[in-house]
């Protein structure tokens, strides 16, 4: 009997919020495209992967429900809403879409991967009520049936205690903090490297994996490991 | 753990191809040679005869602890501890008598090597060790190397500040924090690694193999033995030196040294560090913290192209 084919879902979770605007959403845009024309060279990770798109401001929407990019006659572009950051409809979004893929993949005769999520935002959240994003989150981790890797994405005035308390599994996944010598534009054109490496790598390995040969080329901060591993007053 | 479960017969390494040379040991390459776990290149640390007498079942305590790490912070400790992984013995076959002829440990990542000018000759390859940092730019410049700017020693301070902190929690002492035994990268982010960690001791036994105080890092008391808190006092000093290149930074005037560079809170971490009392010296969590908290407004390392254009400088 021959194994069936291993499909890994990958996300890419988008801050559309007003700070977004212009030049940065603009770069955001390539990400879909370069990913797009790797796996069209490579047929071997395009056979292996699919990738959704899902936008977030003050709510949350699916840009690009999970699909086949080569089968995709055209690619959706991200657009920029006039509103703030919040982050738990994107979570609760991202529960319920990687829920459901999930169990289609597996009724249409694939096995399901891992998924991966790319978390891309260059602000603060505003959550209301306060802790709304991280229940959210919790429920992501806690309630999907496969839960998926996250890595965030951190660009300009994103909070780097923030974006580093959503890299899952901790610490172990990278995340990508952008120097602020650097535009946040020329970070986006960066993370877009490694994301589409890591898309193309994770096809061939059937599995999640970040590519981190070029992550010199970005100026980054690699997640540091928790307080909790030197805190003698924490457990280990 | 018993010494045999992690004993390998010196025979069994295969060929070995010597990469180094030291007061006391000698490093060899091990291209046939993995253990199960370990995906990372290996070399034999093989002890010259003055280390004396090695007990394996201590070092076989000290292999133990890492193996007791939680499965995710493996991949975090092997990247920044070049921890023994296995006992290399003669006489394998009669336990008795067997001896101890050094240690398998990971090689050093090539992130963390360098490449010196070493005029009239050919540049030549080695491990980037902290000394380089304790020097001013025209010094490093002789050498080929860049100098790094404040905010890279600041997260090198900061980076030297947990790897103290997390040994420290796990009741290790590390005991020679020295310009040599700890090695530094800048790209692709700034970190460090503490080398020779064979010589580690866990606190309430007696050390394995016995390294002393490296002369420019002696604690203040005569025969102070390597504990935890002579640990602290070169953290402290090492830090000072760190982020006063070029100086001459002896305990005596650290606190003064560093004062314009650091604010007051942490001056006053300096003379605590430096204090002739063990128990008066700040713990390195509470580095780590004070470190961390100013990390968010140096929170940057050199674009690429700088440090491209300052390598390729001819």
């Amino acid at each position: 009997m021959y194994g069936r084919t291993t499909l890994i879902p990958f996300y890419l979770v988008v801050d559309v919020s007003q700070s977004m605007d212009g030049p940065r959403l603009n770069t955001a845009n390539l990400i879909l495209r370069r990913i797009g024309e790797a796996l069209a060279h490579d047929s071997v990770a395009a056979a292996r992967v699919r990738v959704g798109v899902i936008d977030f401001a003050g709510g949350s929407r699916t840009v690009l429900p999970l699909c086949d990019l080569l089968n995709t006659a055209t690619l959706p572009l991200l657009a920029c809403r006039d509103d703030g950051t919040r982050y738990a409809p994107a979570f609760n979004l991202l529960r319920a879409t990687v829920d459901r893929d999930c169990r289609q993949l597996e009724a249409d005769g694939f096995a399901v991967g891992r998924p991966g999520v790319f978390f891309l935002s260059d602000g603060e959240p505003f959550d209301d009520p306060p802790g709304a994003w991280e229940a959210a989150f919790a429920a992501l981790l806690r309630e999907c049936q496969s839960t998926p890797n996250i890595i965030p994405c951190a660009v300009a005035d994103s909070n780097p205690d923030i974006m580093r308390a959503l890299a899952h599994p901790a610490p172990t996944v990278p995340l990508f903090i952008q120097s602020r010598l650097a535009s946040p534009e020329s970070a986006i054109k960066n993370l877009t490297e490694i994301i589409v490496r890591s898309v193309v790598a994770s096809g061939h390995q059937e599995m999640v994996v970040i590519d981190e040969t070029d992550v010199h080329a970005l100026d980054t901060v690699i997640v540091d490991p928790p307080e909790t591993w030197i805190d003698p007053d924490s457990g280990f | 753990m018993r010494w045999q479960d992690a004993a390998v017969a010196r025979e069994r390494l295969g060929r070995v191809e010597q990469l180094a040379r030291g007061g006391q040991a000698r490093i060899y390459r091990l291209p046939d040679f993995d253990l199960p776990g370990v995906a990372v290149p290996l070399v034999y640390k093989e002890y010259h005869s003055v280390v004396g007498r090695v007990p394996p079942q201590g070092l076989a305590n000290i292999i133990a602890l890492r193996l007791a790490v939680p499965a995710e912070q493996q991949l975090w400790f092997d990247t920044h501890l070049t921890w023994p992984l296995a006992i290399v013995v003669d006489n394998a076959d009669a336990p008795a008598r067997a001896r101890v002829a050094g240690v398998v440990m990971r090689l050093i990542p090539d992130a963390f090597f360098q490449v010196f000018a070493t005029p009239p000759g050919p540049p030549e390859r080695q491990p980037n060790e902290a000394r380089s940092l304790f020097v001013g730019p025209a010094e490093l410049r002789t050498r080929g190397l860049a100098f790094p700017n404040r905010a890279q020693r600041w997260w090198l301070c900061l980076r030297l500040a947990f790897l103290v902190a997390y040994l420290h929690k796990q009741n290790i002492v590390f005991g020679d924090i020295s310009a040599r035994n700890v090695l530094y990268r800048l790209r692709p982010t700034p970190d460090v690694l503490l080398v020779d960690c064979d010589a580690v001791r866990k606190v309430g036994s007696a050390p394995v193999v016995d390294q002393g105080h490296t002369p420019d890092f002696f604690p203040p008391a005569l025969h102070e033995p390597q504990s935890i808190s002579s640990d602290l006092f070169k953290l402290g000093l090492f830090i000072a030196r760190i982020l006063v290149p070029g100086r001459v930074v002896t305990p005596d005037v650290a606190p003064d040294a560093v004062d314009g560079v650091l604010d007051r809170t942490g001056v006053n971490l300096v003379r605590a560090s430096l204090a002739d009392d063990p128990r008066a010296r700040p713990a390195a969590l509470v580095w780590y913290r004070y470190l961390r908290s100013g990390a968010g407004s140096h929170p940057t390392t050199v674009p690429l192209d700088d440090w491209r254009d300052r390598h390729s400088a001819p």
